[in-house]
């Protein structure tokens, strides 16, 4: 049994030198954090979202935002998204096929009358599913909106169909169930106006979760803590995500992702790499990789920015099942995207793409949930044929929970202390709660509905959306 | 791995969790010490500009005396600053905030931290002094035009169009660096605000430097001072440039022209050779 000793000594020093090596990398990543955060507000000392909206000659911009079955808080979230204070921008909704009321709510509430849609054959365009009609407010209040109606095609395609009706420089991608902050574009639109000899390509912000929030006339009232505790948890896991990741990776020219529900792109760069891609349930993170393997191959310096600020806020999955289903999709997605582009790997042409950021989303992002079953399984294995330490394995996970606590701690310090949500003291110390507890009861899940994603893929099954049911935000009284 | 390697791992981990604990506690607390300093310090500067408005800051001694000791540091400063930024903003009284920097000292505070070694803070002390309507000496800003610290170059290059206007236009191009969009519409404010009479013959002088970003600056003062009809040739052979910005830039503003242009006032033809001929004239409509 020499050989099965060795195998397992073997074994052992490799999951625990992945440990190791991801530990090292959050600590990195949370030093590059803090580096990134406050670069980014000595950025704001020379331009801030005020002097941006008091100013001449800003760049144009469409809200793109795609809506599918949305009736119960369409309204609401497109009043949200037309509250913007940004002086030069159209909101651009695309209606994809829904087979509820959203398109007849949309009509009456925004007094929308069909247009003729007239395609400017001296621009390029992007293929998408047909357009049934192009709709345009007579009320002068809206008239920055636009509505589209087209058949289904998928998130993706909607964009996309968004993109080649707008007629602005700029493109901000969002979700019809986003609530956006009055200034979010202001904000969105300042590394665009910063950028200097490197051009910005893509620009994302941080994301916030507005379960039982309170939004009136499409303005966040009032950001209450979720009474779900699985939204309670991504609020968590939204903090260290972007906080510290995010942030991190923008410090070091190395963000490969942008969220789909907040990310601002030069519509040029969209049209000459053909919009998203609708072939993946990822198509946030593909179309990241996609421009920035664009601008490598052109040659050309350029940008993937972050903003720490939550500019955005979203309805998270409030019950365990849609939770799974939502991580099953990020998991196909990651899947998908990184096999598309696995010529990226170790390929010298695309620089540090190819020999630092891919090996890393191979190996700690899309690996991690695979090495992380194995290793429960390892685990199960040596405490069956009683070939474990007992104390050594119970410090060890204490440890690898006190590190999973300190990230997390990390990122709601450096939260509440920079930004001003989630200040008061009770909040704190339930965020600091729910931290704790994650690992306990929301990460099996988590871990759970990632390989449901990953079997689904090498099981070939075809990749769809999932059911992501809403309760919609609650209205002030 | 050995249990006593285990066991301080564990312990530096929980010293590192309580001391972030103690940090959220101790921010905290500044925290409110600093919102409170900063009600006093907006109540103080309300009192005082009102004061000098109505010309009877001599009697208030005492409030200056309050208001020097509470900016007397960096941050207090800036916040000072800050705030006389908004109220310039709103009331455009920059001379009201002059004579209040002037008396609490910080006007010579800020030319003295044009001197100081980080970068950083002689950034900081171009803009408050640019956007407080104080001079900055000019040998200073002919120095930091050029300048590698990109706030420190970028806000040097604003104030000197703020103090010389038009003729400094050319001397942009000192930089070989991009400049940015947000330091062209800082520009183009200042030009507009305070140098309202455009200068053509110098606004061609600065294309004919040849740098990018220089000539989207010209090409946005064209268009804001209304001389774009005058000025498409200029805008046509940005159209035909390398670089991607500046093409869009000058073809979106020659798409603007709409009716004010005819296509055979458009000597496109010159730029058959180019390899995105077909495509810039498609966009162009022509």
């Amino acid at each position: 049994m020499k050989w099965a000793d060795q195998i397992i000594d073997i074994l052992s020093g490799l999951f625990l030198g992945y440990g190791i090596l991801l530990a090292l990398i959050y600590l990195v990543l949370s030093i590059l954090a803090t580096l990134a955060v406050r670069a980014h507000q000595r950025r704001s000392y020379y331009v801030s979202a005020s002097d941006v909206q008091g100013s001449a000659y800003l760049p144009s911009v469409s809200l793109v935002a795609p809506a599918y079955n949305e009736g119960l808080s369409i309204v609401t979230n497109v009043r949200s998204l037309l509250a913007q204070q940004y002086p030069s921008y159209q909101l651009v909704v695309v209606n994809d096929g829904s087979s509820d009321d959203t398109m007849s709510q949309l009509i009456t509430a925004y007094d929308l009358v069909a247009d003729a849609y007239v395609r400017d054959d001296s621009e390029p365009s992007i293929e998408t599913a047909p357009v049934r009609a192009i709709y345009r407010s007579t009320n002068p209040m809206y008239t920055h909106l636009t509505v589209i109606d087209k058949v289904n095609g998928g998130r993706a395609d909607a964009i996309n169909c968004g993109i080649n009706a707008a007629s602005t420089t700029l493109i901000l991608c969002t979700d019809a169930d986003c609530i956006l902050e009055q200034d979010a574009v202001q904000r969105m639109v300042v590394p665009y106006l910063l950028a200097g000899d490197r051009e910005l390509i893509a620009c994302g912000a941080g994301i916030g979760i507005a379960n039982d929030a309170i939004v009136e006339k499409g303005i966040l009232r009032d950001l209450r803590f979720p009474k779900a505790w699985i939204a309670r948890v991504q609020i968590v896991e939204y903090m260290r995500s972007f906080l510290l990741g995010r942030m991190a990776w923008s410090q070091v020219d190395g963000l490969m992702l942008v969220s789909g529900a907040m990310g601002l792109y030069p519509r040029s760069r969209l049209m000459e790499v053909g919009g998203l891609d609708r072939t993946t349930v990822g198509e946030d993170l593909e179309l990241c990789i996609r421009l920035r393997a664009h601008m490598e191959r052109l040659g050309v310096r350029y940008d993937v920015v972050y903003i720490p600020e939550t500019l955005c806020f979203t309805e998270a999955p409030s019950t365990l099942s849609v939770y799974m289903t939502q991580r099953d999709r990020w998991a196909r997605g990651l899947w998908e995207t990184m096999r598309k582009h696995r010529y990226l790997l170790f390929n010298s042409r695309y620089g540090r793409m190819g020999w630092l950021l891919y090996p890393y989303w191979l190996i700690f992002e899309l690996a991690a949930p695979i090495v992380e079953a194995l290793g429960l399984v390892f685990l199960v294995y040596l405490t069956a044929t009683a070939r474990i330490n007992v104390p050594h394995a119970l410090y060890l996970m204490l440890l690898v929970y006190l590190l999973g606590c300190l990230f997390s701690t990390y990122a709601i310090a450096l939260y509440t202390f920079k930004y001003q949500r989630y200040t008061r003291w009770s909040e704190v110390l339930r965020l600091l709660a729910v931290a704790y507890l994650e690992s306990m009861y929301s990460h099996p899940f988590m871990l759970y509905g990632e390989m449901r994603g990953y079997v689904k893929k090498i099981a070939g099954v075809k990749s769809q959306w999932g059911n992501m049911s809403r309760k919609g935000f609650g209205s002030g009284t | 791995m050995t249990l006593t390697l285990l066991k301080v791992l564990i312990g530096i981990v929980c010293v590192l969790i309580i001391s972030l604990w103690a940090l959220m506690l101790i921010a905290r607390a500044l925290r409110y010490r600093d919102d409170r300093r900063h009600v006093e310090i907006r109540s103080l500067l309300g009192e005082l500009l009102g004061s000098i408005a109505t010309a009877d800051v001599s009697n208030r001694q005492a409030q200056v005396q309050e208001l020097r000791s509470l900016t007397s540091g960096v941050k207090g400063r800036r916040y000072l600053i800050d705030q006389l930024r908004l109220v310039q903003d709103y009331f455009s009284l920059p001379h009201l905030s002059s004579e209040l920097l002037d008396r609490l000292g910080i006007d010579s505070a800020l030319v003295a931290s044009l001197h100081q070694k980080g970068n950083m803070h002689r950034a900081r002390a171009v803009v408050n002094l640019y956007e407080t309507d104080s001079l900055i000496p000019e040998d200073m800003l002919d120095k930091y035009i050029a300048h590698d610290h990109i706030y420190l170059r970028r806000e040097s290059q604003i104030a000197l169009i703020k103090q010389r206007g038009w003729a400094a236009l050319p001397h942009l191009s000192a930089s070989t660096r991009r400049m940015t969009m947000w330091q062209q519409i800082r520009i183009i404010e200042k030009l507009t605000t305070y140098f309202p009479v455009a200068q053509k013959d110098l606004l061609l002088e600065a294309w004919n430097q040849g740098d990018e970003s220089l000539r989207m600056l010209c090409a946005r003062l064209a268009d804001s001072f209304d001389l774009l009809p005058e000025m498409h040739g200029m805008l046509l052979e940005g159209a035909f440039s390398d670089d991607k910005r500046l093409s869009d830039l000058c073809v979106t503003l020659l798409r603007n022209l709409d009716g004010n242009l005819q296509p055979e006032s458009m000597p496109i033809s010159i730029y058959s050779a180019h390899p995105n001929y077909i495509n810039i004239s498609k966009r162009l409509a022509l």
